[in-house]
């Protein structure tokens, strides 16, 4: 009984553990994805502001 | 006209000394614990916000035990083991704290009330910052959650119970209400006693355990803060949403607890001023308040008389020892990973008390060396302790139930 108590104890933790991780890893591809929508959003502009300083 | 007994006259008396002498000397000793606990919260000793009501509600409902018929002795206070419906609806009409405990209380909204508060006091930006090493330390110190299952088994638990009370390691109030009514309903008066007089004691006592296993020199590292990068109120709702989701479906059982902890979070960061008042304010403190007054008032000799107390009280004690000492190797962990930037201090706060043990972590850090700040990285710690905290009461309710 105790030995399997430690079994089922240790797959809570493994479980909690993968869970985890898993929503942090979640938080990196949402930062990510933040990220390059905003970096594609400056790209788009990038050219307009650009062309009057070049033609000067 | 009546004769006058004295003993007919002040029933309080009349039942302590008819009492079987047990009962008697276990009231006289709650109603003196009673007034100890006013005392310290008074004294800032322990919580005041929580130790005044209870210790009010432990003291008085000890006293006015009283004769509810010739033979049956009771209070008008409460009664939390009825069970019959036509009984309850009486009772619900007599005794004067029974509606707040029946709608409130043994359904778990009580718990999550406070969630929701606790939710919009937590920024949880400081998780978003730095997920990895947050959730590493709050995973580390969630040792006593997990290492207490077996050993209260050991001491002859059965697993529901041995669960409920392995979850006081969480220190987290709310967490453990909530899973010991899931899972062990005749017993979570003791526990969630048991669990909110210990996390009054983090306070006091994990300053001791981060000195002895932390020497002053690790103790005063400082933390470099540029590192930490901006997160904008967008990206916090959007993990919020998507992670209250997402352990929604994963544990439905313990979804109530995620849903109150997130919405608190949204409303926060959505800053809906009139929403995030109301939560902070009247709802947060009006459920600590009747959550102490009931938990106090539930400590009536009759009704905490269990041999299994004492069991409960060493496990609740081993349990938040050994999240304290996980959360400390998880810091050690991190101080080695990084070469010695990671103040190992941090890992106490992976134990969900939101935000004592925060505040715990910089106080020592701080008496260490005063101008190491390590705040940021201890509420992010703190957080995610929460986080994972609900996730292991969903699993073990999702088990055992």
């Amino acid at each position: 009984m105790i030995l399997e108590s430690v079994k089922f104890a240790f797959i809570v933790y493994a479980i909690a553990a993968v869970i985890a991780f898993l929503v942090a890893g979640l938080i990196k591809i949402i930062f990510a994805i933040i990220n390059r929508s905003n970096n594609k959003a400056k790209k788009e502009e990038k050219p307009v502001l650009a062309k009057p300083a070049a033609q000067e | 006209m009546p004769d006058i007994d004295i003993l007919q006259l002040f029933q309080g008396i009349a039942t302590l000394v008819n009492a079987d002498p047990t009962i008697a000397v276990s009231r006289i000793v709650l109603i003196l614990l009673g007034i100890l606990l006013v005392y310290c919260g008074v004294k800032h000793i322990l919580e005041p916000l929580l130790m005044i009501p209870m210790g009010v509600g432990m003291a008085s409902v000890n006293a006015a035990v009283l004769y509810l018929s010739a033979t049956t002795m009771g209070t008008i206070f409460i009664d939390p083991l009825v069970t019959d419906p036509v009984k309850l609806l009486d009772i619900l009409q007599i005794d004067f704290l029974q509606p707040i405990y029946t709608l409130t209380f043994s359904n778990g909204l009580i718990a999550c009330l406070v969630f929701m508060g606790v939710g919009v006091l937590c920024d949880i930006g400081y998780v978003l910052a730095t997920p990895f090493t947050s959730m590493f330390i709050a995973i580390m110190a969630e040792l006593g959650t997990i290492a207490t299952f077996p050993i209260a088994i050991a001491m002859g638990l059965p697993p529901k119970e041995a669960a409920s009370i392995a979850m006081v390691g969480c220190a987290d109030g709310p967490m453990v209400l909530f899973t010991s009514l899931m899972l062990a309903r005749d017993l979570f008066v003791p526990i969630s006693v048991v669990a909110y007089l210990y996390l009054s004691l983090t306070y006091g006592g994990y300053p001791f355990l981060i000195r002895l296993l932390i020497p002053k020199k690790l103790r005063g590292i400082k933390m470099d803060l540029k590192k930490i990068p901006r997160v904008k109120p967008g990206e916090k709702i959007a993990f919020s949403l998507i992670t209250c989701t997402i352990l929604c479906l994963l544990f439905p059982v313990a979804a109530p607890l995620f849903m109150s902890f997130f919405l608190g979070v949204i409303i926060r960061d959505a800053n809906v001023a009139p929403f995030k008042a109301f939560i902070e304010g009247p709802i947060l403190y009006g459920s600590t308040f009747f959550l102490g007054l009931l938990l106090g008032v539930l400590c009536e000799a009759n009704t905490i008389l269990n041999p299994k107390v004492l069991i409960l009280l060493i496990l609740g004690m081993t349990s938040l020892l050994l999240s304290g000492i996980g959360g400390i190797i998880g810091g050690y962990i991190m101080y080695f990973v990084s070469k010695g930037q990671f103040n190992p201090v941090v890992g106490i706060a992976g134990v969900s008390c939101v935000p004592t043990t925060s505040k715990v972590a910089q106080k020592e850090v701080h008496l260490a060396n005063m101008k190491a700040q390590i705040l940021p990285y201890a509420i992010g710690a703190n957080i995610s302790g929460v986080i994972t905290s609900a996730i292991i009461a969903g699993i073990y309710i999702t088990l055992l139930k």
